[in-house]
């Protein structure tokens, strides 16, 4: 089912998504598309990657904020 | 598609952008948020993603980089296409490395990729604008 990114927001937080039939918006971000997948540790989300079928593009990302306790440098 | 820009993406305090990758194997684009970071001397992206992807992260050679932890060794791969907003780039050079496992991007946009272009950083309107013409000397 299709979801757009905000959808996508409220309903993942926390969570790493792999979503297919992606629509872009005008700067060729996923507006939204359908997630296929869902999961805490992206090591599963990887594992999925190019084994779904479909058009356009395919997007994976960490969905929600990074925890306040985490700060990054890199 | 709007020319030159894109959006930035702030998770926290760490900025990202979307970039595609081309899986020649997959005959696809694959898009992810990864962190945007002038910081950075080289763009580093997930291994396991690459493999995925169906790059051989083994082919290349390695190159030493330094981390905030300490030195580590990462793997060259030459991405076939890569697009940053409406550009499309190829055979783009990044480095293969394994993130640790709290760290909530797929990779990090380096100088390497982002001095390729002259940019703007326009945070009141979270937007990046990219023109050509940067420096391609940086190897």
């Amino acid at each position: 089912m299709y979801k757009t990114m905000e959808q996508v927001w409220q309903e993942y937080d926390g969570y790493w998504v792999y979503m297919v039939n992606c629509r872009e918006d005008e700067y060729g971000s996923a507006i939204g598309g359908e997630v296929i997948k869902y999961d805490k540790d992206k090591r599963v989300i990887y594992k999925e990657i190019g084994k779904h079928p479909g058009k356009g593009h395919q997007f994976f990302s960490y969905i929600g904020k990074i925890p306040d306790r985490l700060g990054v440098f890199v | 598609m709007k020319p030159n820009e894109l959006v930035m993406k702030w998770f926290g305090q760490s900025l990202q952008v979307n970039l595609k990758f081309w899986s020649e194997r997959k005959g696809r684009f694959f898009g992810a948020d990864l962190i945007f970071d002038t910081g950075a001397t080289v763009s580093v992206i997930s291994e396991d993603v690459l493999i995925a992807l169906g790059y051989d992260v083994a082919a290349g050679g390695t190159k030493k980089i330094t981390t905030a932890s300490g030195p580590e060794f990462v793997k060259e791969v030459v991405l076939d296409k890569i697009m940053l907003g409406n550009h499309e780039m190829c055979n783009v050079k990044v480095y293969a490395y394994e993130f640790p496992y709290e760290m909530y991007t797929s990779g990090v946009i380096g100088l390497d990729i982002i001095s390729t272009f002259d940019i703007h950083l326009l945070f009141s309107q979270g937007l990046i604008k990219l023109h050509t013409g940067g420096n391609n000397e940086i190897t």
